[in-house]
């Protein structure tokens, strides 16, 4: 493993003395590697440096394994243990290729429709501004987030547990907007936003375009996002506009979002009618199977990743309950065989901001398998086990995310 | 021996002319479109770029059978036989040498 091993400092990196930093980033590049000799995923493809995409060439590149240029996920050991994960360590995932930089060059003139309400328009980010604003922490996950974990090789990205971040949505809610539009047509039961991708010619844009519906009951806390972190939304990560479904998985918080419909059907674009179902394995994808909405309970140990030191050692992780806020989180260092509640670490951001934890423990010599297991306020936890899926979405299984961590 | 290994090296070359073509005009839409293979000469940006993400045979027989993310399934208009030339053609010209 050649990537890893220089540690350069992006923008967000204040370069605080941090000795540990560099080998939990080593350690979990060849923690990646260990996945990959079991076959889940391809190892010459891991191996592989790889640089930047142009559209993303500004993120931290030592934070984040690059499986190619629509899909890069942060190291296990790059998520620190303030709340707020840095825009340059962020994951990213696009569906289609990112348009040019220049969609952001003056974000207040980019448009959106809005159809579906009793008096549809077409509104500028600059209108939006001034209509509402709102502030929320919260966690962004790809569905496929732990998609290596499944023994059958489940297509899409190898992705570990890295698509995954907790960030700072500021834009207008929805409600706000659909309010002052006169409110929702009748009938309308979903909210569907299309992205503003270019499509090329010679495919019929249904089979790839960005539209997702997601059910109107999301209108509590959806929103029109132009900042995030506290920055101008970057094309990268979808501005100069973003649907944003707090709680939700990745896919449903559209992009250069250029059009919000609430219907009273899904749409029938591909990514929604048959991409993003549960299914079993073999099985193929269609609108009556689960749609990937809201985000089930999770959790998994940040540090230490390999190896830990002979007596008190500080485990941390991060854990989220998806739509729900979480009530606790255990962290076992046997395996699941004895748990013991971890503490929560920092700020609570809210119900869709992911909790930071530590729990101290003594260990001995040798190896320890340490997991966690998030439980949240009403009553669900993670399961021990997965639930095979094709495509290997919405994996929260604690034992398949612990860590084997070794004390000399 | 020789003129069965000759007619073996015939043989994989036929499929690799006809995976090509398969990759670049028989499927519909063409590969071509959303994927980057030099040997192809295309440049698509839809999908991965396949000279980068080199695939494995499995990996593509299961992508162009069942589809994957926003790419679609094949099986209904590949046959078999040409589900695995497009997978032999595309490992072929993008394993190292």
């Amino acid at each position: 493993m050649k990537t890893e091993t220089t540690l350069g400092r992006g923008p967000n990196d204040p370069g605080l003395a941090n000795p540990s930093r560099r080998s939990i980033l080593i350690g979990s590049a060849g923690a990646m590697a260990a996945v990959s000799l079991l076959g889940f995923s391809r190892l010459s493809a891991a191996e592989e440096p790889k640089s930047l995409p142009d559209y993303a060439a500004w993120k931290e590149r030592s934070a984040l394994i690059v499986h190619s240029t629509n899909t890069m996920e942060t190291q296990r050991g790059a998520i620190g243990k303030g709340v707020i994960t840095a825009s340059d360590r962020l994951f990213v995932r696009n569906n289609l290729p990112a348009p040019p930089a220049s969609v952001t060059d003056n974000p207040d003139a980019w448009e959106v429709r809005v159809e579906g309400v009793k008096n549809p328009r077409t509104l500028t980010v600059g209108e939006l501004k001034s209509m509402g604003v709102t502030t929320v922490a919260s966690v962004l996950q790809c569905s496929g987030n732990g998609r290596a974990f499944f023994p059958h090789g489940a297509s899409g990205t190898q992705w570990s547990v890295g698509a995954a971040g907790c960030v700072m949505w500021t834009g207008v809610p929805l409600r706000d907007v659909v309010d002052a539009l006169g409110g929702a047509a009748d009938g309308a039961r979903y909210i569907t936003g299309t992205g503003g991708e270019s499509l090329p010619d010679g495919v019929d844009p249904k089979s790839i375009m960005v539209e997702r519906s997601i059910p109107t009951r999301a209108l509590d806390s959806a929103l029109l996002a132009w900042e995030m972190n506290d920055e101008p939304l970057t094309h990268t990560h979808g501005g100069p506009l973003r649907l944003v479904v707090p709680g939700y998985y990745g896919v449903n918080n559209v992009k250069y979002v250029k059009q919000i419909a609430l219907t009273e059907n899904q749409t029938d674009a591909k990514i929604q009618a048959s991409g993003y179902r549960v299914r079993d394995v073999g099985k193929k994808g269609a609108p009556d199977q689960p749609s990937m909405w809201e985000m089930n309970v999770k959790s998994w140990v940040t540090s230490p990743l390999e190896s830990g030191q002979k007596g008190r050692n500080m485990i941390y992780g991060v854990a989220f309950g998806g739509t729900v806020a979480l009530d606790k989180v255990e962290v076992s260092t046997d395996g699941g065989k004895n748990w013991k509640p971890a503490r929560f670490l920092g700020p609570d951001l809210g119900p869709y901001a992911w909790r930071p934890f530590v729990m101290a423990a003594d260990l001995g010599p040798g190896e320890h398998r340490i997991v966690s297991r998030a439980t949240d306020m009403e009553g669900n936890s993670q399961p021990e086990g997965r639930i095979d899926n094709e495509r290997g979405y919405g994996h929260n299984g604690w034992s398949d995310h612990g860590v084997t961590v070794t004390v000399g | 021996m020789a003129a069965g290994l000759s007619l073996a090296l015939q043989t994989a070359h036929a499929d690799n002319e006809s995976g090509r073509e398969i990759f670049t005009e028989l499927a519909q839409p063409s590969c071509t479109i959303c994927h980057t293979l030099a040997d192809a000469g295309s440049s698509g940006t839809i999908g991965p770029n396949l000279d980068e993400l080199r695939p494995n045979r499995d990996q593509v027989i299961r992508a162009v059978t069942s589809g994957v993310g926003v790419m679609p399934a094949f099986e209904e208009s590949l046959s078999e036989a040409q589900i695995q030339a497009v997978a032999d053609y595309v490992v072929s010209v993008t394993s190292p040498k």
